[in-house]
């Protein structure tokens, strides 16, 4: 036996099988910590965060406009919650395309076709801003084998102008995906072709069919661009 | 406010692409479900004991929840960087043992199956106390390696960064556990 044969087989090995609590350690944990929490605050913490709740209903009061915990909820499994309501409009400054950019990790596909390994039918764009084309399809993991099913529920794809980039990420909803975004900016819910979808600074989520489509513009591609784009996807 | 924005669509974005999911409790079940079995593994390669197995792999998950806020995917997979606080969480329960590697030669792997016939299961466990038993007789380190390499998708790379030491030593000491793996398997 060759020493890549042997170390595969070495791989397949899985004593996991034995483990009878995996759920009830998994409750232990997340009791735990909640239990921890709650003693820590005890009673000065409690008349602390008391104080500090008059004090913000106050501000709220007679500031007029702070708003805190303003959630908004996209289907059953996505929550956007505003922690600050800000009078800033201008998203010129806002700019996450750099960033996406230099992350790296994934496995990248250069066909439209590739959205096949997506868990279902997943929708493309029919409209793009000038001069922007498809890139590639990227997913976490290889979507072509079958032993992860979670790396199916995740698809990035990149449109590209330049060094410019647009990028919609495909999300399938459902418990092990859902999610809960925190923004301190404006959370705006607003409806597309009769769909639910969210607005923060230069991104947009829409779901469609139970797929979260999250759309990620840049300096060029603004609030309006994306609009375009989501009422397009077909 | 707009650089905080930022700071965390960043955060999100890579955790997304290192493979985390949204945030808050919901990526912590999704690391637990989803590298479980791989961290399961490490521990049985480095410790060999069901009934402590499972201690230990709590530790691990527990520890991991209580840093996940501080946890970085620019440095380290989410896989990459379970298994670094596994091999903290061994290194530590074998200080308190105070004792080597050993085989718990009355213990009887069930390694349960849909597909396995009992014979594949008994074979399965014959070939499984072979393979413990010959780890055993690796060195420190070189058992360290490999149960990484066995148990987890991990790149060479990515264990040389958990571990402290060059891409190259990783590669040259697996190559060579490796060796001796199978050459003690075939005494």
């Amino acid at each position: 036996m060759g020493e890549d044969e042997f170390l595969e087989k070495c791989r397949q090995v899985d004593f996991s099988a034995e483990s009878e609590h995996k759920r009830e350690i998994l409750e232990k944990i997340l009791n735990k910590r909640e239990n921890i929490k709650m003693k820590k605050i005890g009673k000065k913490g409690t008349l602390v965060i008391a104080a500090a709740a008059v004090l913000v209903c106050a501000s709220a009061f007679v500031y007029g406009g702070l708003r805190i915990f303003k959630t908004e909820k996209v289907g059953d499994y996505a929550a956007y919650t505003a922690a600050e309501e800000t009078n800033n409009k201008d998203t010129s400054d806002i700019s996450v395309t750099t960033r996406v950019n230099e992350t790296a990790g994934g496995n990248y596909f250069k066909s439209l076709d590739d959205k096949k390994y997506f868990i279902t039918e997943a929708l493309l764009p029919s409209y793009l801003p000038s001069g922007y084309a498809f890139d590639a399809i990227e997913y976490f993991g290889d979507p072509t084998k079958s032993d992860d099913p979670n790396v199916n529920k995740f698809m990035n794809l990149h449109y590209k102008n330049g060094d410019d980039e647009i990028i919609v990420m495909v999300r399938y909803m459902d418990e092990s995906t859902a999610f809960e975004f925190v923004s301190n900016g404006d959370v705006t819910k607003i409806d597309i072709n009769g769909n639910e979808a969210v607005q923060t600074a230069n991104k947009l989520d829409i779901e469609i069919n139970g797929v979260m489509y999250m759309l990620y513009g840049n300096d060029s591609v603004g609030a309006d661009e994306l609009v375009k784009i989501a009422q397009s996807l077909e | 406010m707009c650089n905080g924005f930022l700071v965390f669509a960043y955060t999100l974005v890579k955790c997304k692409m290192k493979g985390g999911v949204g945030i808050g409790a919901f990526s912590f079940e999704y690391a637990y479900d989803t590298y479980y079995k791989n961290v399961y593994n490490y521990v049985s390669f480095r410790i060999n004991n069901h009934f402590d197995a499972e201690e230990i792999v709590s530790g691990v998950f527990e520890k991991a929840y209580t840093k996940f806020g501080t946890y970085s995917p620019e440095r380290a997979g989410l896989e990459a960087w379970l298994i670094g606080i596994s091999k903290n969480v061994v290194t530590d329960y074998l200080r308190r043992k105070k004792r080597r590697f050993f085989v718990p030669l009355d213990e009887i792997f069930n390694l349960r199956s849909e597909d396995a016939t009992p014979d594949d299961i008994a074979v399965r466990n014959e070939e499984n106390r072979g393979l413990i038993a010959a780890m055993a007789k690796l060195g420190d380190r070189e058992r360290q390696i490999l149960s990484m390499k066995f148990a987890s998708g991990l790149k060479n790379v990515e264990i040389a960064d958990t571990m402290g030491v060059s891409e190259s030593n990783v590669g040259v000491t697996a190559h060579r556990a490796l060796k001796k793996l199978m050459k003690y398997l075939e005494e």
